[in-house]
């Protein structure tokens, strides 16, 4: 058969601002064929699929739909030529039915009538559902079925339009064994239908199973194309990460008192988290690994006080903490730096000073009156000790600042309150190389001096270079835990990617 | 794991039946001539013009956002064609005007709530007393008369002598919007905009069409309302409408509508909500109670009413954030 | 290049926080020009008279919109409290009025009000602090419901005015009660010394107070954070649930403290004194700056507001506009205000861009 092409990218760049999310990207997709894009987080894998999906324009480069030129404007251009995108976070309506949600753009009308055929929609509904495998009325409200059956449903939607190209933005991520089984197999159909299919995850022996031909983004640049059969996952693991690991992350601590901080023991809170168990020592930082989904910052959450437990302990200082209570782990000396720091870490319309103070304003204050000058004094030093750049911290607002800088005051707002154990969720998120550095170095410093620091982040690089243990999550259990000398980016994948399936 | 917990979701997601059964009974077991057909009739047709603000005042809260006008709409519309209707103009015409002052006002409203962004309360809490201030401009503050023959032919005429007319605008209307929300593609888009704006935008629906639609149908159905309101009072005094808002939404959450938007009914839901409303009045009042006192129980059922739904928010909400994987 | 500069003062000028401030002056000189008897000492002296009781409830409401909620219950608020300082002190009840209300025979009577009978001085200061205590109670249950419920506050405080509002008819059958204490009423209209008028100086030491609590105290700043950003402020460990219910008995207190001048004033308690003042502490707070979606204003901002929507009532009623018009004219100052807001808000985040 000759292998008939479907979309090309040639010499694609795109630039924001001047710095490069692609490079000079240049791919191409057959009919009938399976391609497995893979990368780290911030690679550039959403920039592509933005532009294939016109979500985003090139800077420079062109693109080619069944051979011909393609220069999609908007989404509906997209659509319009046969490319369809599901997107990891599912754009459903709970409170609609399924064929509501399916034909929400596009509704069948009774003839005549301004009024739904729904009878009409229905059956082409079910058919679509019946060519998922799903089993269940078009007429079944969304909210009452599993995330599982919402991506067929997804699923479903996008081939009504009888598309060329379908994309999958990380699909198996809230999906449970079977639903993926299932799901796999559903693309196996799609291929045999002649559909061409990109499919972007993490998990790299879904993407060695699953796919023809395998793309390895890194900063932009793809690093390495070819047939899967020619991929181990070591190969495309070392094409992802490429650069020595070692260079970017300060020396590792040598000596860890044995006081123990923080003990979890059994914790389990159903649909999130199921007997955890871990320990974390004076001075050590500890790594918690997953991926999204993987019940890591639901973790913290816990451990932190702002979501509830149903059993388990949690021994902090060998006091053990109360179910839901923020404030009293803030006096006892726990600090938490957030994953999206925007939503929960910041007060953006604040000033710098404002945002490093708020933690630490009872002992800024006498009687509930806050000493201006000790605060203003506070936030001065906490902008020397951590580089932050800005003018006068009592007037520059922090939505004014850079990210990395961003991260630095939240880190420094809670140093601030002098914590004994700082939990940190994605400390690096969105955040240039430069400060990476610095907030490792910080976080270095910080556990010298005998702070506990629990690490939660979805990079493999960054644990392996900071962290002395790594505690490896996968669907809300400890699947694995690995110690100083056995950290190698390998082990690490291994632990994440196993399924829970056979323990 | 959660047989309990799926019970109180459901005792609280039929809520609105439950008090309706409760308090039906009850009222029946306190006053006589209760439990009969002509006092159910007369129920409905009392609970016609609050009704029809509830079926309007529904579209923009299952949006996520509010009408606080429509009382002072019911008023301008009202006002204006019993001015008209006073100088000789036919029937038609002032009714038509009222629709169109109903349908202004509500482009008005979404034009601050959609492009101006204006917090839908506060909006709308300034436009109505913008209406209410213009309209007394005009009226002073004098009671205006209406043809008599609006109040004996259609206000207190019965179909086949048996069946109000209000009660059967009300029920029209009652039919006519339940097909809107449920069947047409409008509709069902106004689920959508109400469940996630954010995701409405992205799937590519025209929102900014979908919010106006439901401001002006809110203004419309005031419009009407006014009609079916002042044809049973006999006249359009000058506190016509006020408050009439607040039992609007009471009979519209009262009915399964939720604050935050997203989920709503017209049958039942309205109508039991405003059945229900109306019976605790029409109730209270046949109980010789002192009518300050119904103001307050009014009040304190309505408090009820939200009550009942923040407390059914909360525990769907928690039930839904449990849907994290988990390993099976 | 020129036009580019004048629209940047202009955006200066609109961001500014003396901006309506400057409106105010602005207003005045024209409408000024217009009529000199705005000049008169006649009508300044009204201006500042009216201004006092209503930045009372005004600052109540500015903190609880910098908490990014809102209080619609300050009216009946008003009223209730109103109320009550006439079953305390009210000095002779008619029974052909009252009998029908649910107090008659047991706290008001043919004799007078609860504390009549007591000397002048200790009647007033007891019937002072149950209002107070009255208006924090209602304002507490607000800030329960709004806290721990997560019922959305417009609807919450909404509810909240028809039926303390219901309750203050309920209490006195509609009816006006007068014959208060003197020293009650000199609160309200008095001067102290002959010279200081006692609600600028009750209102002013409420505002610094106000002032000192947002701006000093670590209270303020809790504040300030719950409406910025809530779930950050739950991170931080900032008691979002005990802020809640103290802003808005703070509000419910306010509220309190105005019923009590506005009481004094008109020398009753009558229970419908706070009907139709919502569109005056709404509009006169969100036309003073103070944002409705939380975490921006200042207790002075309020101020200004007040000064700019008193300047603006008193020229309409200088000019004998039809009362109805004047209500028309507020509603679209609440517009005006709230599309400001939004405006300068937008042009905010746009410049920090």
């Amino acid at each position: 058969m000759a292998e008939e092409q479907v979309l090309r990218l040639e010499h694609v760049s795109k630039d924001f601002f001047g710095i490069y999310a692609i490079t000079d990207v240049s791919l191409e997709l057959n009919k009938g064929e399976i391609l497995g894009l893979i990368g780290e987080n911030g690679a550039g894998k959403s920039t592509m699929m933005n532009i294939v999906c016109g979500v985003l324009p090139p800077t420079s480069g062109s693109l080619f739909f069944e051979g011909k030129p393609y220069e999609p404007k908007k989404p509906s251009d997209a659509e319009a030529v046969g490319i369809s995108f599901i997107h990891q976070e599912l754009n459903l309506f709970n409170n609609l039915n399924v064929i509501d949600n399916m034909f929400i753009n596009g509704f069948r009308h009774i003839k005549g009538l301004p009024l739904n055929n729904n009878k009409e929609m229905a059956e082409i509904a079910k058919s679509a559902l019946a060519q998922v495998g799903l089993d269940i009325s078009p007429y079944t409200k969304v909210e009452k079925l599993s995330m599982g059956e919402r991506q067929l449903i997804e699923i479903a939607k996008s081939i009504l339009g009888d598309p060329k190209v379908i994309i999958f933005d990380e699909p198996t991520t809230s999906l449970t064994n079977k639903e993926t089984e299932k799901l796999f197999a559903i693309i196996e159909k799609l291929k045999a239908e002649g559909k061409s299919i990109i499919y972007i995850s993490h998990i790299l022996e879904d993407v060695q199973r699953l796919t023809d031909k395998i793309a390895v983004l890194r900063d932009g640049v793809i690093t390495a194309t070819g047939k899967t059969e020619e991929f181990t996952i070591d190969r495309m693991i070392s094409n992802m990460v490429g650069r020595s690991i070692t260079q970017m992350y300060p020396p590792r601590i040598e000596n860890i008192s044995d006081e123990i901080l923080l003990s979890v023991k059994n914790l389990s809170q159903p649909g999130v988290v199921k007997d955890i168990n871990l320990e974390l020592r004076k001075g050590e930082i500890l790594g918690i690994y997953g991926l999204m989904g993987a019940g890591r910052s639901e973790l913290a959450n816990i451990l932190f006080g702002l979501d509830e437990y149903e059993s388990g302990q949690i021994i902090f200082k060998g006091k053990v903490l109360e179910k839901k209570n923020p404030i009293e782990r803030i006096k006892a000396g726990m600090g938490y730096v957030t994953e999206n720091r925007k939503e929960e870490g910041l007060f953006l319309e604040f000033p710098v000073a404002e945002n490093i103070n708020i933690t630490s304003l009872r002992s800024l204050s006498k009687k509930g009156i806050v000493n201006k000058k000790e605060a203003l004094k506070n936030a001065q030093d906490s902008k020397k000790m951590f580089g932050i750049k800005c003018e006068a911290v009592n007037k520059h607002l922090v939505k004014g600042l850079s990210g990395g800088n961003q991260q630095k005051v939240v880190i420094a707002k809670w140093v601030s309150t002098r914590p004994e154990l700082l939990i940190v969720d994605e400390p690096t998120r969105g955040i240039d190389v430069g400060a990476k550095s610095e907030v490792y170095n910080i976080l270095n410093e910080l556990a010298r001096a005998g702070t506990g620091i629990l690490m939660v982040s979805s990079e493999m690089e960054e644990l392996i270079g900071n962290c002395s243990r790594i505690i490896v999550m996968n669907k809300g259990m400890i699947t694995g835990e690995l110690n100083n000398q056995e950290i190698c980016t390998e082990s690490l994948l291994h632990a994440a990617f196993i399924d829970t399936a056979g323990m | 794991m959660s047989d309990k917990k799926g019970m109180k979701i459901k005792i609280l997601q039929y809520m609105s039946f439950e008090l309706f059964v409760i308090i039906f009974v009850m009222f029946g077991l306190f006053s006589q001539n209760w439990f009969t057909f002509s006092n159910f009739i007369m129920i409905i047709k009392q609970s016609s013009y609050v009704g029809i603000l509830a079926i309007g005042i529904t579209f923009p809260l299952i949006t996520a956002g509010t009408d606080l006008s429509v009382g002072a709409v019911m008023f301008m519309g009202m006002s204006f064609s019993a001015m008209l209707l006073d100088k000789g103009v036919p029937l038609p015409v002032a009714m038509l005007v009222a629709l169109i002052i109903g349908c202004v006002i509500g482009i008005v409203n979404a034009f601050f709530v959609v492009d101006v962004k204006v917090m839908p309360f506060i909006a709308t809490l300034g436009t109505m007393t913008v209406i209410r201030g213009i309209t007394l401009i005009f009226t002073g503050s004098r009671a205006l008369n209406i043809p008599a023959y609006l109040t004996t032919a259609f206000g207190s005429g019965k179909l086949f002598g048996l069946i109000p007319y209000p009660a059967i605008v009300f029920i029209f209307l009652l039919l006519v919007f339940h097909i809107v929300l449920t069947k047409t593609a409008f509709g069902r888009r106004i689920f959508a905009c109400g469940n996630n704006l954010e995701a409405a935008k992205k799937a590519g629906l025209n929102t900014r069409l979908v919010l106006y639609m439901a401001y002006v149908i809110s203004g419309v159905l005031a419009a009407i309302a006014g009609f079916v309101s002042a044809s049973q009072i006999g006249n359009v005094p000058a506190g016509f409408g006020e408050g009439y808002e607040f039992d609007a939404i009471a009979a519209s959450v009262l009915g399964g509508t939720s604050l935050l938007g997203g989920t709503g009914s017209i049958l039942p839901g309205v109508l039991v909500g405003a059945v229900t409303i109306q019976m605790i009045k029409t109730g209270l009042t046949a109980m010789q109670i002192n009518p300050y006192l119904i103001d307050i129980f009014q009040a304190l059922f309505i408090l009820l009413a939200v009550m009942l739904d923040g407390i059914k928010n909360q525990v769907i909400a928690k039930s839904q954030s449990r849907h994290i994987r988990v390993a099976e | 290049m020129k036009a580019n500069s004048s629209k940047q003062i202009f955006v200066k000028l609109l961001t500014s926080e003396f901006f309506i401030l400057i409106m105010s002056a602005v207003y005045y000189v024209v409408i000024g020009i217009i009529s000199p008897r705005m000049f008169s000492g006649n009508m300044i002296n009204n201006i500042f008279q009216n201004m006092w009781p209503l930045l009372a409830g005004c600052l109540g409401q500015t903190f609880v919109l910098l908490l990014g909620g809102i209080d619609l219950s300050q009216t009946s608020v008003i009223s209730l409290c109103s109320v009550v300082s006439g079953i305390l002190l009210g000095g002779k009840f008619q029974e052909l009025k009252f009998g029908t209300s649910p107090l008659w025979g047991n706290l008001i009577k043919e004799s007078g009000g609860v504390f009549s009978g007591l000397p002048e001085i200790t009647g007033t200061v007891l019937a002072i602090v149950v209002v107070l205590l009255v208006g924090t109670l209602i304002g507490c249950i607000n800030g329960l419901f709004i806290a721990k419920l997560n019922m959305p506050p417009f609807m919450t405080t909404l509810i909240s005015q028809m039926l303390w509002a219901a309750i203050a008819l309920w209490l006195v059958s509609s009816q006006n009660c007068t014959g208060l204490n003197p020293s009650f009423n000199f609160l309200g209209k008095g001067k102290l010394g002959g010279f200081i008028y006692m609600p600028f100086l009750i209102v002013i030491i409420l505002l610094i107070i106000c002032e000192m609590l947002l701006s000093k105290t670590v209270f303020g700043k809790w504040i300030y954070c719950v409406g910025s950003n809530s779930r950050a402020a739950v991170v931080s460990g900032i008691p979002k649930n005990l802020v809640i219910v103290c802003v808005y008995s703070i509000s419910g207190f306010c509220a309190a403290v105005a019923s009590v001048l506005y009481t004094g004033r008109q020398m009753m308690g009558r229970p419908t004194i706070g009907d139709g003042m919502l569109n005056d502490i709404l509009g006169a707070t969100v036309i003073g700056g103070v944002s409705m979606y939380g975490g921006k204003g200042k207790a002075v901002w309020a101020l200004y507001g007040v000064l700019f929507y008193c300047i603006m009532t008193t020229s309409m009623n200088m000019l004998h506009l039809n009362s109805f018009l004047t209500q028309a004219v507020k509603g679209c100052i609440i517009l005006l205000a709230v599309s400001l807001d939004v405006v300068r808000t937008s042009i905010q985040q746009r410049m920090t861009k």
